[in-house]
């Protein structure tokens, strides 16, 4: 046993003693030399460009060897530069930023709402009012049936002058003052914007074909649409209710007279009341009293 | 022999140019060349395809992927790199076709005149853009599938060929012509935004370009990029745009059905812009880095270095947006009723 442990102990000096690791000093100087040689020695265009690329991993390989030597953005910028362009983008969008394009969207879409809920209506009943021309100016009250039956009370301050029947374009008068009635064309009575206000579907129309909407700079929207009448030039405020879409009062606003542009003061206001039921006698012009 | 293909070929040119001039002279008496034309729409598309070609290829390549298309004859690596420019005219012009379409939608939402009809009318208009350029699109692949097949059965040596190898190193030297190329697409589409009614660059630009969505395409691009890390090549760049963009608009149609149940116009209004935006950014990211970066690597290659995903993303998501295009249109005329 111990002859045999003095073998391995021989063993091991003579393995240390030919296999050492240090060399002698001048191979080792020579090894040195060389090695320090190739490190200095300039790499090739090409290595160059790969080592480039390699610092340069997340774009494709033409891009990164085009734009690897400006090497300031590292991998975790990048990293972090996406993650806060994702987080802002979500953010900004859904914490309300405010763009004049989803705006003029949300007009048009008013509108057409606007629109589409007027031709459903069951029921009108709308008050006209003119300031612009005074106390003497007559009040107009319009109701109006699906079945398309309208009924026109024209009021002065002396009380109930004329009421006109409308059904199917003709129109039936009848005077409060002489007592009489007659079956007559559209005439003075309706003159805009009453013709506007005849029936929702009429209002619709215009609003969807002869009105122009008017967009606003404002970045909030309200629960008005502006439209502008190119016959005359007339501003059309109309203000309705943000949950039905139907119209609550409607504003209408000449040009200012000294032609400088913009709308001028209120000429005619329009209150409506819709999908209220009314009397089916009141709409009926064989009752000639028509109270 | 060659004298019957001469007049073979002469006969076949002159067949195609009367066709051409009976499919002009029809649509001239039909009197409605006028419903079809929107010159700004194929200024764009033309100068901006023009411009997309110069910031990959050089003058001189242009040139010989011409000749080429012409009937020149080349070598095999010519032939290929025309093809390659023909592809990339094709891409270029269907990309820009539909980019142009949704930019005149949504400069045409500034002016509302007209309600409804007058709003049809505008979308109408603004798909006239992609509709050139899917012609304009087809007719670049025409010389492209030419080019491919005789790229695949290349002339002899001796042949006319013009070489584009030999001015490889003079065109190496003309590094300024990307640069240009970008710039000069920047200020057409700067020409574009400026059609809108707004006054001045800042206001048309606040208008029609809408951040969140920018920064999330962009932004989610670049996080794809930086996940597929060394796997990350050429071809990854163009479906990444295309992944984004998609992922963008499915993020706003979820947000117009979550704004039409709540009853909320306004809502459904920022989703639809968003849909809109993330389409147009991503088609914008696909044209300027995505298509070029891949034409560089294909350039470079020796072989076709197209790969399906690419071409899908070229040619399927410009399809896809013009739908979200027309969808959003429904969207924005179907009328609102919030519950009573």
């Amino acid at each position: 046993m111990s002859a045999d442990r003095r073998n391995e102990h021989d063993l091991d000096r003579l393995l240390k003693q030919v296999l050492k690791d240090d060399l002698p000093s001048e191979t080792e100087f020579r090894m040195k030399k060389r090695l320090a040689a190739f490190r200095s020695a300039p790499e090739s265009s090409d290595d160059t460009k790969a080592a480039q690329g390699r610092r340069w991993r997340i774009l494709p390989p033409v891009f990164a060897q085009r734009h690897a030597p400006v090497g300031v953005f590292r991998k975790e910028v990048l990293a972090c530069l996406s993650a806060a362009m994702l987080v802002a983008g979500v953010v900004i969008h859904l914490g309300g930023y405010q763009s004049l394009l989803a705006n003029s969207i949300s007009l048009l879409k008013m509108s057409v709402s606007l629109t589409e809920q007027l031709r459903l209506a069951r029921s009108m009943d709308c008050v006209i009012r003119m300031p612009a021309l005074g106390s003497s100016a007559p009040r107009y009250r319009i109701r109006w049936v699906r079945d398309g039956h309208t009924r026109m009370d024209v009021e002065s301050p002396r009380g109930l002058e004329r009421t006109l029947w409308i059904f199917q374009g003709n129109v039936t008068a009848f005077s409060y003052e002489s007592g009489l009635s007659s079956a007559t064309p559209p005439g003075p009575d309706l003159q805009e914007p009453l013709p506007a206000l005849v029936s929702p579907n009429d209002l619709a129309r215009r609003i969807s074909e002869t009105w122009e909407l008017q967009p606003e700079n404002k970045r909030h929207i309200s629960s008005s649409l502006v439209f502008i009448d190119h016959r005359d030039g007339a501003t059309i405020e109309v203000y309705f209710d943000k949950s039905s879409y139907l119209p609550v009062s409607l504003n209408r606003k000449p040009p200012k007279a000294d032609g400088k542009g913009g709308p001028g003061g209120v000429a005619t206001t329009a209150v409506f009341i819709w999908n209220q039921p009314i009397e089916p006698e009141l709409l009926v012009p064989s009752l000639k009293s028509g109270r | 022999m060659s004298l019957d293909a001469n007049a073979k070929k002469r006969l076949l040119l002159l067949g195609k140019i009367l066709i051409l001039l009976f499919l002009v002279g029809a649509a001239h008496l039909y009197g409605k060349v006028a419903v079809v034309l929107d010159p700004h729409g194929l200024f764009f598309i033309i100068v901006g395809g023009a411009a997309g070609a110069f910031m990959t290829f050089s003058g001189l390549e242009i040139m010989a992927a011409v000749a080429h298309a012409a009937g020149a004859l080349g070598s095999a690596e010519d032939l290929r790199r025309s093809s390659l420019f023909w592809e990339a005219m094709a891409r270029n012009f269907w990309i820009l076709g539909v980019m142009q379409s949704i930019l005149s939608f949504v400069i045409s939402l500034r002016n509302l005149s007209g309600g409804l009809p007058g709003i049809t009318s505008h979308l109408a208009d603004s798909l006239l853009a992609a509709l050139y350029g899917m012609v304009l699109a087809v007719v670049c692949y025409v010389p492209c599938w030419k080019l491919e097949r005789r790229h695949r059965c290349p002339s002899p040596p001796d042949g006319t060929a013009t070489s584009v190898l030999a001015c490889r190193d003079k065109l190496r030297a003309t590094k300024f012509s990307p640069i240009v190329a970008y710039t000069f697409f920047v200020a057409i589409l700067l020409s574009t935004v400026l059609q809108s009614p707004e006054a001045g660059i800042g206001a048309a630009a606040t208008w029609i370009v809408y951040w969140p969505s920018l920064l999330v395409v962009f932004g989610g691009t670049l996080a794809l990029m930086l996940f597929l890390g060394d796997a990350a090549r050429s071809s990854a760049l163009s479906p990444g745009f295309a992944v984004t963009g998609l992922i963008g608009s499915l993020f706003g149609f979820i947000q117009v059905l979550r704004g039409i149940s709540a009853g909320s116009i306004e809502r459904v209004s920022y989703a639809l812009i968003f849909i809109l935006s993330s389409c147009f950014a991503a088609l914008l990211g696909m044209f300027l880095l995505g298509g070029p970066v891949e034409d560089r690597a294909a350039k470079s290659a020796g072989t076709a270095a197209r790969i399906p995903l690419s071409r899908a993303a070229w040619y399927v998501f410009p399809l896809v947006a013009l739908i979200f295009l027309v969808t959003v249109f429904l969207f924005i005329i179907t009328p609102f009723e919030r519950h009573q």
